[in-house]
Formats: structure tokens, C-alpha cells, sequence
């Protein structure tokens, strides 16, 4: 598991949790996110994902997930399905290069915070990380406040 | 018809030797003078004088000339010049004198002298007269010599005359063939020749003294002894004269016919008799047999068949016998003298035409030839038509023609025979022509009604059940109105034993009723009654033992049996029976080939029959109409020729060809051919033949080539649907290495490290490369949309190519893929095709297996056959929906997610490559879809 988290040089910005198969999605990303100050935590299909999240007592917290939907053994909607029932607090961020508007329908009313199309550049990811990540941190400050 | 002999008498007239008669011819025309002088003028007028006075004179010049004629002529007289040139008058005179020593010879000279006188009357001279004569004297003196020349030839004839007399009746009388008898005044024999002693058996010593009544027998002799008796009292002779029959005795006692020519003369001795008799036994046979033989001919000419008549020049009747007069209906002796051809050929009785005219009957006379006439009609006394035949023959009498004979044959018969056989044979026509029994009904009642003479036929059907007969047919003479009997009829049907007709069926036997109102069973007795109906005639219409019907006929008048007839009839009754047994069969067996011929016709196939050399035997009208259309004929073509057949599929065909049976056809597929731009779908089947080696080959054809546009473009439209949903998945496919590809390219504007630039430029390039690939496969698929020409397509390689693409699209998943390919397996099709049949399987199957589960593929070479498998993992489609899952349109997706048409486009396409396609679903360990296709051998 270790492996899969990475952590920035500075100050973390927050936790961000990569869930895609492929990993030449998740390298680039992992840099970018890294050099824009965040933790990562990377994920190649659902169950990796959902293992991560569910591990052990002390669960991994984290402050988003960009998931993919296209993946082995459990898919991103059941992924997402497990992350909206059991952390309903997380923002989940869609990325995916299949632009179905029935599957952005349906994953936007399971409370999908954004649905993203591949190809996605880095600075529209970032603002809508961080737009996340704040939003999460803002709630996990009244939250535990 | 005595025959004609010579009269015996004449045997006994004197002997004709007269020559010389100067007093029976008065005027001596017949007397020849011989002039005998060397003096031209005085010979003239000598011959001039004597000519005149009636004598024929020939005269002499010389006196060698004189004697030549004395010796070849006797003269009554000759007048004779003593002076001659040649010979001395005297030696002249000499010499004739012993030639003729009864002529008087006239002694003419110019100078008298009395030694000439007295020499020549010494020598014999009849007168002696000095020129210039005077020719009274001389005619006086010729007249007394040629009455003394007469006279002495008379005295001398005579005597001949008895003397030959004697003889040659003595001669004739011997060697008679006739018995010849003198007899004297009292009956005794007092001459018998050897012809009598040979006919009568008596010697002449026997005969002669004897009576004549020993020659004749004992009854006959008081009549002879009377019949004596009279004529010697000077009675009247009876039978002298005359030539009698009569029978004679032989010494033997033996009685026979003689002819007997009786003479008698009167000598002086008194009364004698002579007889000729014959022995006329022969002619007596020959007269009776002549009689016999005549008799005989009456006989013949009576009891002939046919009619004699005989007509002399005028044409009236000489003779008729018995036969003709009782078949023309006269009295033979009223018909003789009468003129025939009025009588026969009379214009007053009904109907009086004729085949010719009245003068035919003596043609005969006309030419002298012998005349046939044929069907020609003569006239009973009554007036009724006779149909004849007869024949005119000249009668000759010695080269000159003197009659004719007519001999006529009554054809009555013969016409009837002739009208039966006529009847007979044009129910046979009437048989032959006619498609069904009812059909050809009305006409065989009518011909068969008018061969019996009958008035009404009526055509009694047995009812399909076969326990009814029922009236189907009648036919009525135009003469008659009994309708009301054939309204009946129609209304009656009749078991077996009932009626008339029920009767023929029981008995199965033909059934004449002279009078069918005596008939205890005629149940339409009170009908038929009131319409006079009488003569009745059922015939069972049958095959063996089978009554399929009964012709029923009537007639106006009482009929008495006619046993031709019935016979005729019957046989009438087996022919149209066996004419309906076979339009039964027929009927049957043209509805079948009807219905088959229809059938053909109305196929929306085209259908060629061909035999083993594949020359078209028969084509419908729609297989004309596809590879005939300028209305030529497909027979005897060849059927590889014109469905365009590569060699391949001929040969491959004639493989079929001889392994073909009924059962293994079953198995063969369809196959498509293109003829003309236009597209055919085909299919061979075997058309079974008597005998197992002459199957003819069956090939029933489609025209698809609208179907196969569809098709296409269902094919295409599918495509097109299945390359949509792929599409998707490849915006997955090509959105990844894009997004890779845009982050890359971000870190390295921001990257200053050359080794990170570098390594993230490196993974652009692969990215990059990826989507490439990526679209390239996908554009290839897109490409390979069915519109592109078959090649040898390799299975392996194709099924390989469509996980690819499917495993890209959005359903693959994380499927296993195992393979089982065993072979090397290619078929002839489009590549696009057989692509888009392994995508849509492969994707049903992922979709099926919904991202998890094992896809197995496999292929194995079966002989002809590649077998290609997919199978998956997934739930199985169930069983109530299994069969429709080919049917176009049918879909199990959610509206708008499929089409409904892969499977069935899938079924198509296989089809077409002449391949099967057939699945395996048992619900719950997957699906297996079986695709078999013919390898390229």
C-alpha cells in the first residue's frame, strides 16, 4: 500500500485518492498532483481502491477520488456506489474516456461531484481538485470542529 | 335342244352330176361353141352370130390352138375350117373325134371339093358347109348338132349316173355309222348293213328274211304289225318321212334309245321301206343331263342370294328368278316383259333419289362392258328403298349382244354392318378424344342411340358411394317428345335389382325388353306408357366385375331381340367402362400432375430438372424468364453454362452429383450465383426417378438480388449501429492515451530536468503510436463494411482481429480469451462479413458475460467443413426465447441499445458463405454458437 501513497515535498494541499487501470492516466497525474502540493494515493481498479479506503481501524482518510469507470474486476460505478455509501463525506471526481451522458446522469444523482472527459488538462484537474479538496476540508473542519 | 344332225334322207336323192342340159336351159346360154379359122374377120363374125344366139363361143386360130381346147373343154359343137396354117383340117378333125367322139364337128371351107366332103364325112364330120355360108343353114345345122351332142352326153351321164349310184350307195350304206335296214312289203329285212349288225347285235344272215319287230321290244310290235298292215292296204303312211324316237332291242336282249328315219318307194316288186336308224343312247344322256343341268341352273338361279334378272335390248325383263322377285316383292311372272328401270327406279315412292340414274341398269347394253354399281336403291312393288349392289353383264348370242343380266345382292345388312362398324368406330373416336366420361357423354348417347336405332339413351352414373345409380345424361331423337321421361329419370336414382338399370347392375348382364311396358319391374311404366315409349335395351357399363354405370335405351316401338345388336352393345358398354376406369385413374393422376404443373408454375422459384450431364430437362416459366428471356428454350442446355458456374462449383456439383440421394440431399446447402447482375440463391435437390441411378438433378432458384440490396444494406445499417457502440468504446480507447499524451506534454513545458523531458516525451511517442493503432483497426473494420470481394479469408486470424476490437469496445471487460484453434482454416468469403459475424458473437458473448467469465474460441477442420466455435461463460439465452434469437428485430436490450438485427444479419451472412450457423444454450454453463463453412478444398 505504501507504495501507492505519495506525498509532496510540502505542505500537503490534501489527500487525493487516483483510481484508473491504466497506469499511463495515473503517472502523469501522480506528478501533477504531487507538484500542486497534494497527497496521492493510487489505485488500478475498484477493489484496489475500496481496500485502500477500508483498511483495517484505521482507515485511509482522503480529501477526494478521481476515478475512473472502465476498470477489471469491480468496475468505477461499483466502486463508487461503495464510496457514496460508505464515505459519504468524500467528493468522488469522474474521470473517463467514455463520454455516456445516461452514465453521467446516473453517477451524478449517486452525488458524483464532477464528471471529467478525457483528455482533461491539467489546470481544468487541478481546479476541480481543489475545488473538491477545499470543499472537503471545509466540511471536515465543522465536522470535527 | 335337239341337237341338229343331217337329214338321212338325203343319202338316198340321185346323184347331182348334171353338167350338160340343153333342154332344161332352153336357149343353150350354158352351150360352148368351138370356132376353129384362120380367118380373123370370119371368126369374128361367127363369134358375133353364135353370141348373139346364145351360145358360148371360144375360138381358135390354129388348128394346135383347136385341139389344146378340145382337150380341155367339152363343146356341144365345133365349127371347123379345113384350111389351116398349121395342121390339115382333116387330122385336126381326126384327132377331135377321138377326143370327144360324141361332138359334131361342122366342117366350114371356101372351097368345096368333093374328096373334102367325102373325106371329112367319112371321117366323121357332123355337116360339111362351103363359105360364104348362109347363116340360117348354119344356125339351123349348129341347133341340131348340139341337140345330138345333148342328147348323147344324157345317155351317157345316165349310165354313169346309176352305175356311181350304185356304188356309193352301196359304199355309204356299208360304212354308215347309221344303221341301215330296207324292209319289204311285209316287215321282212331285206337289206342290213355292218352298222346295224354291230347296233343290233344280229349278223346279216340273222337279220336278213327276218321282221323288223325282232329289232325292236315285244310292246312295241302289234302297233309295228298294224302300222305294216296299213300302209300295205294303201292307208295313209304315218310316220313314212318323218324321223321318230323309238327304243330298239339288241340280240341280247337290250333295250335302247334309236332315232329312226323312215322312206318307202314304190317298185315294182311293190312296197318297200327303208329306215336309218341311230343309236341315240349318247344323246340321250347328253339331253338328259342338258335337262339336269338346266334344272340345275334354275335351281342355282332361285336358291342364289342374290337377285337375277335379265333385260333384251329394250330393257324389259326376259327372266327373273325366284331370289330377285321375292326381294323386289313381285311375281316373277308379272315382272317378265316389263320395262325394269321404271319400275325400279320409280319417283312416286318417298324419298326417291339415287345414287344413279335408271340407265345404269342396262349400261351393259350401251358398252358391252361389265358394270359394278354400288349402294345404289331400288323400288319394292310397295315402294320401300332397296339398297343393292349389282352388277350389269352383257348376254351374247354369237358376238352379237342380245341382253343383260343384272345380278343384285340386297345390302340391307351390309349397310347395317356398316353402320354398326361406323357407330362402333366413332365411339372409339369419341372415347379417345374425350378427357372425362362426362365429357364425352352427350355424344356417345347420341352415336349409340342412332347405331341401335334406339328413340332415347339415357347414361345411368354409379354414385361415388357405388350403391346408387343415378341419371347423369340423355339424349332424346329430335322426333320425339319425352321429356317428361327424362325429368323423371332425373329425379330417380336406383339400388341394385331395381328397375331396369338396377337389374343390368345386379346381373351385370345386358337386358333387352321388347316391350318394356309388359315388364313386371319398369317402375317408370305409367311415364313411359303415356309417351308410347315400348323397346328397351340396359347394357352395364363395366370392367370385370365393376358396373361403373348402365346405358338405358328406348324405343317407339316394340323391338324383338337383336342378338347383333346386343352383342354390338355390350361390347359398347366394356369399351366406355373401361374408358372410365382409366379417366378415374387418369382424372387422378392429371390432378396430380396439374397440381404439380401449377405448383411449378406459381413457385416463386425457377426450377430446372437436369439429368446427369446437367442438360436442362425441364424449366419452368419463371427459370425461362430469368435465363431465357428472348423466349429461346433452357431444354438441352447446359445448366453449368448458364448459371455461370466456375469450374470449381461444376466439378464440386458433379461430386454432389453422383454421391446425390433423396436422403443426403437433405444436407445440402443454399449457394448463390450471380448471372447477368442479377443474384440467385440456389439450392439442388434430387428428383427421384423409378430406378435409383436416373435421378435427375432438381435445382430451385431465388432471385435475391433485391433481398441481397437489403441486405447489404442491413448488413451495412447494422454495422454501422454495432461501429456506434464501438465507437464509444474507442473514445475510451483513444481518450486514455490522449489524456496520457496531454499530461505528458503539460509536465514537460514545466519540466526542466532533460532526463524527465525525455522520458515523458518518450511516453508521448508511445502513446501516440497506440492511438494510431487504435484508429487504424477500427477504420479497417469500418472499411471491411461487406462491400469488398471474396478472398480466402483466414478463420484464426479473423476471430483473433474481432477480440481485439470487441475487447476495446465497452463490454469486454476482463474476459478470458482461451483458443482452441486446431487448424489452419480458410474459406472463400469478404473479409468485412465474416468480421462482422465473429464481432457481433464475441461481443454478444461479453455483453452476455457482462466483463468477467472465459470466452473460448475454437476451430477445427472437418473434412469440406470448418467448424469455427464461440462459446462464453454467461447466463445462456432461455429456452422459450432460443428460436427467435435469428429473427430480425428481435432484441433483448433495453429500447435503443441494440438493433435486433446482429443475430439475424450474423445468419445471413453465414448463409451466404454456404455455412450453418446453431447455438447451444442450456441456461446456465453459457452459450455456444456453432458456424460451419464449406473449407477451400
Amino acid at each position: 500500500m505504501s507504495e501507492h501513497l505519495h506525498i509532496p515535498t510540502r505542505p500537503s494541499e490534501g489527500r487525493i485518492l487516483v483510481v484508473d487501470d491504466e497506469l499511463s492516466i495515473r503517472k502523469p497525474i501522480r506528478i501533477a498532483l504531487l507538484q500542486a502540493g497534494y497527497e496521492v494515493v493510487e489505485a488500478g481498479d475498484g477493489e484496489a481502491a475500496i481496500t485502500a479506503l477500508g483498511d483495517g481501524d484505521n482507515p485511509l482518510t482522503v480529501d477526494a477520488i478521481l476515478c475512473d469507470i472502465r476498470m477489471p474486476r469491480i468496475n468505477g460505478i461499483d466502486a463508487i456506489h461503495f464510496f457514496r455509501t460508505h464515505f459519504p463525506s468524500i467528493p468522488v471526481i469522474v474521470l473517463t474516456g467514455y463520454p455516456d451522458c445516461d452514465l453521467a446522469v446516473t453517477l451524478m444523482k449517486m452525488g458524483v461531484r464532477d464528471y471529467l472527459v478525457k483528455p482533461v488538462t491539467k489546470q481544468d484537474l487541478l481546479r476541480v481538485l481543489k475545488c473538491a479538496v477545499d470543499n472537503h476540508t471545509l466540511f471536515k473542519d465543522q465536522f470535527v470542529a | 335342244m335337239r341337237f341338229r344332225h343331217d337329214d338321212p334322207a338325203r343319202v338316198l336323192r340321185p346323184l347331182n352330176a348334171t353338167a350338160f342340159d340343153p333342154q332344161q336351159t332352153g336357149n343353150a346360154v350354158h352351150t360352148p361353141i368351138l370356132v376353129v379359122d384362120d380367118d380373123p374377120d370370119i371368126r369374128e363374125s361367127l363369134s358375133d352370130m353364135l353370141s348373139h344366139e346364145g351360145y358360148a363361143v371360144q375360138s381358135a386360130a390354129t388348128g394346135n390352138e383347136a385341139l389344146r381346147y378340145a382337150k380341155q373343154e367339152q363343146y356341144g359343137a365345133a365349127l371347123l375350117d379345113i384350111q389351116l396354117p398349121d395342121l390339115n383340117g382333116l387330122s385336126v378333125l381326126k384327132v377331135m373325134m377321138e377326143l370327144d367322139p360324141s361332138l359334131p364337128i361342122i366342117i366350114l371351107t371356101g372351097n368345096a371339093t368333093p374328096e373334102n366332103t367325102i373325106g371329112s364325112l367319112t371321117k366323121g364330120a357332123f355337116a360339111y358347109l362351103t363359105k360364104p355360108y348362109n347363116s340360117q343353114e348354119l344356125k339351123a345345122i349348129l341347133r341340131r348338132a348340139v341337140s345330138v351332142k345333148g342328147l348323147a352326153v344324157r345317155a351317157e351321164h345316165v349310165e354313169q349316173a346309176l352305175q356311181a349310184s350304185e356304188e356309193r350307195f352301196r359304199a355309204l350304206v356299208e360304212s354308215a355309222a347309221d344303221a341301215i335296214c330296207l324292209a319289204d312289203q311285209s316287215g321282212h329285212i331285206i337289206w342290213w348293213n355292218g352298222a346295224a349288225e354291230r347296233m343290233f347285235g344280229h349278223s346279216k344272215r340273222e337279220a336278213l328274211g327276218h321282221p323288223l319287230t325282232m329289232l325292236m321290244p315285244e310292246r312295241f310290235r302289234s302297233a309295228h304289225n298294224a302300222g305294216i298292215k296299213r300302209l300295205a292296204q294303201g292307208g295313209t303312211p304315218k310316220l313314212i318321212g318323218t324321223t321318230i324316237e323309238m327304243v330298239g332291242l339288241t340280240s341280247t336282249g337290250q333295250e335302247f334309245p334309236i332315232e329312226l328315219s323312215l322312206a318307202s318307194w314304190h317298185a315294182k316288186e311293190g312296197l318297200f321301206f327303208s329306215g336309218i336308224i341311230r343309236d341315240i343312247t349318247r344323246r340321250k344322256e347328253a339331253e338328259e343331263s342338258v335337262v339336269r343341268l338346266s334344272h340345275q341352273n334354275a335351281l342355282i338361279l332361285d336358291s342364289a342370294g342374290e337377285g337375277i334378272f335379265g333385260l333384251d335390248l329394250q330393257g324389259r325383263a326376259t327372266f327373273v328368278n325366284a331370289t330377285g322377285a321375292r326381294m323386289l316383292g313381285w311375281n316373277p311372272a308379272e315382272l317378265i316383259g316389263k320395262a325394269m328401270a321404271p319400275l325400279l327406279y320409280r319417283s312416286d315412292a318417298p324419298g326417291a333419289s339415287h345414287a344413279s340414274d335408271p340407265f345404269s341398269l342396262d349400261s351393259a347394253l350401251r358398252d358391252g362392258a361389265i358394270h359394278r354399281i354400288q349402294n345404289d336403291s331400288f323400288r319394292t312393288f310397295a315402294g320401300a328403298p332397296l339398297p343393292v349392289h349389282y352388277t350389269t353383264s352383257p348376254i351374247r348370242e354369237q358376238d352379237r349382244m342380245v341382253g343383260v343380266v343384272v345380278v343384285f345382292q340386297d345390302i340391307t345388312d351390309h349397310k347395317r354392318q356398316d353402320s354398326l362398324q361406323q357407330a362402333q368406330l366413332s365411339i372409339s373416336h369419341l372415347l379417345a378424344q374425350a378427357g372425362t366420361i362426362d365429357e364425352a357423354m352427350p355424344q356417345l348417347l347420341r352415336v349409340v342411340s342412332e347405331m341401335g336405332r334406339w328413340d332415347l339413351g339415357l347414361f345411368w352414373h354409379n354414385s361415388m358411394a357405388g350403391d346408387m345409380l343415378t341419371c347423369q345424361g340423355a339424349w332424346i331423337h329430335p322426333s320425339h317428345r319425352w321429356d317428361d321421361f327424362v325429368t323423371l329419370c332425373r329425379k330417380s336414382a336406383f339400388p341394385p335389382g331395381i328397375d331396369f338399370p338396377g337389374i343390368a347392375w345386379s346381373t351385370k348382364l345386358p337386358l333387352w325388353i321388347p316391350d318394356a311396358l309388359a315388364h313386371p319391374q319398369f317402375t317408370r311404366a305409367p311415364t313411359a306408357s303415356r309417351l308410347g315409349m315400348h323397346g328397351a335395351c340396359v347394357i352395364p357399363i363395366r370392367t370385370g366385375g365393376v358396373i361403373h354405370g348402365v346405358l338405358e335405351l328406348f324405343s317407339g316401338a316394340t323391338r324383338p331381340t337383336d342378338h347383333t345388336l346386343i352383342q354390338i352393345m355390350a361390347d359398347t358398354g366394356m369399351k366406355i367402362g373401361q374408358f372410365m376406369e382409366r379417366t378415374h385413374a387418369g382424372q387422378a393422376l392429371r390432378a396430380s400432375h396439374d397440381m404439380t404443373r401449377s405448383l411449378l408454375a406459381s413457385l416463386p422459384g425457377a426450377i430446372l430438372l437436369c439429368g446427369r450431364d446437367l442438360r436442362v430437362e425441364y424449366a419452368n416459366d419463371l427459370a425461362h424468364c430469368y435465363f431465357a428471356p428472348n423466349g429461346t428454350s433452357l431444354l438441352g442446355h447446359d445448366l453449368s453454362k448458364f448459371l455461370a458456374l466456375t469450374d470449381v462449383a461444376t466439378q464440386r456439383l458433379a461430386q454432389e452429383w453422383s454421391a446425390l440421394s433423396i436422403e443426403s440431399a437433405r444436407g445440402l446447402s443454399e449457394r448463390e450465383c450471380e448471372v447477368a447482375k442479377r443474384v440467385y440463391r440456389y439450392r439442388f435437390f434430387p428428383v427421384a426417378a423409378r430406378e435409383r441411378s436416373q435421378y435427375q438433378l432438381g435445382i430451385v432458384l431465388w432471385d435475391i438480388t433485391e433481398e441481397k440490396q437489403l441486405q447489404d444494406q442491413l448488413i451495412q445499417a447494422e454495422k454501422l449501429s454495432s461501429l456506434g457502440t464501438m465507437v464509444s468504446g474507442m473514445a475510451h480507447e483513444i481518450n486514455n492515451p490522449a489524456q496520457a499524451i496531454l499530461s505528458m506534454a503539460e509536465l514537460i513545458q514545466e519540466e526542466e530536468d532533460p532526463g524527465k523531458v525525455r522520458e515523458f516525451a518518450a511516453d508521448i511517442v508511445n502513446y501516440a503510436r497506440h492511438v494510431s493503432t487504435v484508429v487504424r483497426d477500427f477504420a479497417s473494420y469500418a472499411r471491411s463494411a461487406g462491400r469488398d470481394g471474396e478472398t480466402e479469408v483466414d478463420l484464426a486470424e479473423r476471430l483473433l482481429e474481432a477480440v481485439k476490437m470487441v475487447r476495446r469496445g465497452p463490454h469486454f471487460g476482463y474476459v478470458d480469451v482461451v483458443t482452441h484453434f486446431n487448424a489452419l482454416a480458410f474459406i472463400r468469403a469478404r473479409k468485412g462479413e465474416i468480421d462482422q459475424v465473429f464481432v457481433n458473437l464475441i461481443s454478444n458473448a461479453a455483453q452476455a458475460m457482462d466483463g468477467t467469465g472465459r470466452l473460448i474460441l475454437a476451430i477445427a477442420q472437418e473434412a469440406e467443413w470448418v467448424d469455427v466455435t464461440i462459446a462464453d461463460t454467461g447466463p445462456g439465452i432461455p429456452a422459450t426465447i432460443l428460436p427467435k434469437i435469428f429473427d430480425p428485430f428481435f432484441t433483448t436490450k433495453e429500447p435503443g441499445k441494440g438493433t435486433g438485427l446482429g443475430l439475424s444479419i450474423v445468419h445471413k451472412i453465414v448463409m451466404k458463405h454456404n455455412g450453418t450457423i446453431t447455438v447451444d444454450s442450456t441456461g446456465r454453463e453459457g452459450t455456444t454458437f456453432r458456424l460451419r463453412f464449406p473449407a477451400i478444398v
